[in-house]
């Protein structure tokens, strides 16, 4: 209660201000942009991303605002489509573990008994071994392509979702309401949809966003090994990975995709950062 | 050390055990993600059919998986780590090889972790509300989502092929060559782990500084650097420790990736070449040597952990 | 004539936010002698003894007031002035877990009296006998987790004492123990007092408590000190109605059962402190001229007063 009347008065105050826009704003503002260049790359670039050309390793100008690449491709064009790739991987990558880890953490923390135990029992196992090793190890086993690196994703991440939901519903289970929707006469699967899920999917969703930029950064890294997209697609990492040979003579080529890793990361983070506060905010409240 | 010292070592060493369990149980069912034939897989594109049939007699195909998993165990209990399928080299000998890149990657790495992360620390907890905590705090969140491999190809631009200063890939002889080759390297893998260190730090500092006892500490006129060495730093590193042992995958990453990127001869470099090339009884061994490492590190934090807090030794 | 004492006056803490927690506190305590400060939790009296040693609680900050040790001047908000130790509540959380008993206390000495470590070593053994340890030289290998709650406590004072003070805060030093415990570490206290010519400033909720050990009881209320004066006079014939309040709940043994249990309501928040008198709300009997500003009583007199504008129409004495 004292949390929200605090936040009351710190949004009216910067409101009569009329302060500039807090910086989670503007990631959340350059992260709509991004998107929408994503979506729209098609129409957007300037050339195709894969159309060769003879004017190679171009530096920036008029006719290719970011340069051309060794092969003469267009880099403004492959950047959009590389934001285009990575969002359209980073969006399932952390999405799947989500919704696999909230289903598997809700019927552990609902049914208890063996199977909590179990997820209980993996969760901690898991913390102890090291989980960027497996996916490349997963992914290593199964071949790259954007399906290996999405079940190498669910493989690894549902664990954290399920210890968090888990750990949620077993603590909502216990308050004060959902004992009091049972009295009403509700019958479980009513109660864990109308009462519980609302509830842990709040804390899922804001860990869904940070995990974003953790998929953002698995994606670029294994496609910087040659371990993620399939060679010649339009990916931030692969990009600076192609481009890592020229890097004395232009360094462009590899400093402008990995600053809009950059870029993207710091976005996500500010909007995760925000949304996670205010959860916190909220659960401290209660 | 006590002999409760040795007590807690070997309860640690029990917990260990689970893990060590799930690791095998991980890396023997990384077998079965491969699609196709996994006994063409593993014995790689050079093999012959003889080759081939070869290995599925040794995988045991037809067996069950309980016997496969069990002759698995056995032969890593041999140290038979199996053979690469691009050299025909064990892979005992390939990590025999190239662990010591790897360890001086992981030791250089930790070191230059602390020394970035241990100033910023200091500030955030001990001068929160300045300017230059202030500025701490916006480069930690920009670093933190930095990818090392553009920060190490930066970097290798930056100073080595612009300035010319230091070298970019590859170890260049000598013990001086060596400590210069891995300059670079570890200030990267630093870059990436200093800014969960410095942030986790700080928490446990500032804890520690509003603390019941440091009040008491400065009652009786502790102070100045007395005051932080005494009471300040020992009570704040053993929190800042475990949370640096969670931090151990993320390190061990780290030495991957700089091991490609700057070229250097280490475990990592070789289970990304292994990788891209399907060689997949090298990424088998390396992932579970990489597996053990991790163990290993959290129980050398945890031993860390208690030999600073006494707490801990004697509940 | 007169013994040397500790002086604070006109003692002002505030919070970050700008708020007095205590506005123009002043008290005194004679070496030898025992001043008792009674009060419920928020009524600034802890507040008060941290920040006459200088180190106010977190988020708070001392704006002004001197304290005066003997004829020395030590200005507000300077840590710790020399002669003046302080006892915390509660020993679990006070003592550094990572500190041996026997170092902590020997270093401790070693700052104050720059002797060398084996001096420093014999003295620590010393102020553990002094605080009723036995076994000191097992004690001194200690780890405070490993000491039971009354030898922790006896530590904490033992550590105070390590300062060689000639003034002693204590800070609700008894509350976290239970009965037995508590009327020995008082035992222990009034054995300094006697034995050392310390001067105490003994802090407690608990009236019962400070009416064993003080010689003079200050009773605070939201920031002020509303009555003052020898033990026995305000335990015997309180003024101010919050006084006659907590001496109306301690247990009378001539009438077992009529016990007082609680005064309705809740002290006030700081930042609701008014001017006037800040007990009227909860006051059985307010009366005209509540509101008229009232400066609080000023600790240092320690004849029998009380700042209520209404104490000779209410009964004295026991109310019902």
């Amino acid at each position: 209660m004292s949390q929200a009347v605090a936040g009351v008065h710190a949004s009216s105050r910067s409101g009569r201000r009329m302060a500039l826009p807090r910086f989670h704003q503007v990631a959340a503002v350059v992260l709509v942009l991004v998107a929408v260049v994503a979506i729209a790359a098609p129409w957007l670039a300037p050339y195709s991303p894969s159309a060769q050309s003879l004017d190679q390793i171009r530096p920036p100008s008029g006719a290719h605002a970011l340069g051309t690449d060794a092969l003469g491709r267009d880099i403004l064009s492959r950047m959009m489509y590389a934001l285009r790739t990575d969002l359209l991987l980073i969006v399932p990558a952390a999405g799947l573990p989500m919704v696999v880890g909230t289903v598997v953490g809700t019927l552990a923390g609902y049914a208890g008994g063996v199977l909590d135990a179990a997820v209980r029992w993996i969760a901690d196992v898991f913390q102890g071994l090291p989980l960027y090793i497996f996916l490349v190890a997963l992914v290593a086993a199964m071949g790259r392509g954007p399906a290996s690196l999405l079940v190498a994703f669910t493989a690894l991440g549902w664990i954290v979702y399920a210890r968090l939901v888990r750990t949620e519903v077993r603590r909502i289970k216990t308050a004060g309401f959902v004992e009091a929707a049972y009295l009403l006469g509700r019958s479980s699967p009513q109660v864990l949809v109308q009462h519980v899920l609302p509830h842990a999917l709040k804390q899922t969703a804001t860990y869904f966003v940070l995990d974003l930029g953790m998929a953002l950064q698995g994606v670029a890294v294994l496609s910087f090994f040659n371990l993620g997209v399939k060679s010649g697609t339009p990916e931030l990492g692969a990009m600076v990975a192609d481009a890592q040979i020229f890097i004395r003579s232009s360094t462009w080529m590899v400093a402008l995709p990995g600053a809009a890793i950059v870029v993207l990361g710091v976005c996500i983070a500010a909007v995760g950062d925000h949304l996670s506060s205010r959860t916190r905010g909220e659960s401290d409240g209660r | 050390m006590e002999g409760s010292g040795w007590r807690l070592l070997g309860r640690r060493l029990l917990q260990v055990l689970p893990v060590l369990g799930l690791l095998l149980v991980v890396v023997f069912a990384l077998q079965a993600l491969i699609p196709g034939d996994p006994a063409r897989a593993i014995a790689g594109p050079r093999a012959t059919e003889a080759q081939v049939a070869h290995v599925r007699a040794d995988l045991g195909l037809d067996e069950t998986v309980t016997t496969r998993f069990a002759s698995y165990v056995g032969r890593l209990a041999g140290g038979d780590l199996g053979e690469s399928n691009r050299s025909d080299v064990p892979v005992t000998q390939i990590i025999g090889q190239r662990v010591g890149v790897t360890l001086s990657l992981l030791l250089g790495g930790l070191v230059a972790s602390v020394l970035l992360a241990g100033p910023a620390a200091l500030v955030l907890a001990l001068r929160p509300r300045s300017r230059a905590a202030w500025v701490i705090e916006r480069v930690l969140s920009v670093a933190i989502n930095l990818p090392s491999f553009w920060v190490g190809l930066m970097l290798a631009t930056v100073v080595g092929l612009r300035a010319g200063l230091l070298p970019v890939g590859g170890l260049e002889p000598g013990l001086g060559g060596h400590l210069r080759s891995y300059l670079l390297p570890c200030l990267t893998i630093g870059i990436s782990l200093s800014p969960f260190l410095a942030r986790s730090a700080a928490t446990s500092l500032r804890e520690v500084v509003a603390s019941d006892y440091v009040v008491t500490a400065r009652s009786v006129g502790a102070s100045g650097t007395f005051l932080f060495r005494r009471h300040l730093l020992r009570n704040a590193l053993p929190p800042t420790v475990t949370l640096l042992g969670f931090q151990a995958g993320a390190l061990l990453f780290g030495t991957v990736i700089v091991e490609q990127t700057f070229a250097l001869p280490g475990l990592g470099a070789e289970m990304i070449t292994a990788a891209a090339q399907r060689d997949f009884p090298v990424v088998q061994g390396l992932t579970l040597v990489f597996g053990l490492g991790i163990i290993v590190f959290n129980l050398l934090a945890d031993v860390a952990v208690s030999v600073l807090d006494p707490r801990t030794r004697t509940a | 004539m007169a013994a040397s004492s500790l002086e604070v006056e006109g003692l002002e803490v505030v919070t970050r936010a700008g708020v007095p927690i205590l506005d123009d506190l002043s008290f005194r305590v004679a070496e030898g002698q025992a001043l008792g400060i009674v009060g419920e939790s928020g009524s600034g009296k802890s507040v008060a003894l941290r920040a006459t040693m200088g180190l106010p609680p977190a988020g708070t900050s001392v704006r002004a007031g001197t304290v005066m040790v003997g004829d020395r001047r030590v200005p507000a908000g300077s840590v710790t002035p020399a002669g003046v130790a302080m006892v915390f509540q509660d020993s679990f959380t006070s003592l550094d877990p990572t500190m041996r008993l026997g170092s902590y206390l020997a270093e401790t000495v070693a700052r104050h009296r720059g002797a060398t470590i084996a001096a420093a070593r014999s003295r620590a053994r010393e102020l553990l006998r002094d605080v009723g340890m036995t076994e000191p030289e097992l004690r001194m290998r200690a780890f405070p987790h490993q000491l039971s709650g009354g030898l922790r406590q006896r530590a904490a004072i033992a550590l105070a004492l390590a300062t060689d003070p000639r003034y002693l805060l204590c800070d609700e030093p008894t509350t976290a123990l239970d009965v037995t415990l508590q009327a020995r570490i008082l035992a222990l206290l009034k054995a300094r007092q006697g034995a050392a010519g310390l001067g105490l400033v003994f802090v407690s909720h608990d009236i019962a408590v400070v009416s064993q050990i003080a010689d003079v009881v200050a009773v605070m209320y939201a920031g002020r000190i509303v009555e003052i004066g020898p033990t026995a006079t305000v335990i015997g014939s309180p003024r101010h109605p919050y006084a006659q309040a907590l001496v109306a709940a301690l247990p009378d043994l001539d009438r077992p059962g009529t016990r007082f249990l609680s005064i309705a309501g809740t002290p006030p928040d700081p930042s609701e402190f008014t001017a006037g008198c800040r007990f009227q709300a909860r006051c059985g009997h307010p009366g005209t001229g509540c509101d008229q500003p009232l400066a609080g009583l000023d600790g240092r007199d320690h004849r029998h007063r009380s700042d209520c504008l209404h104490e000779d129409t209410h009964p004295a004495g026991r109310a019902s």
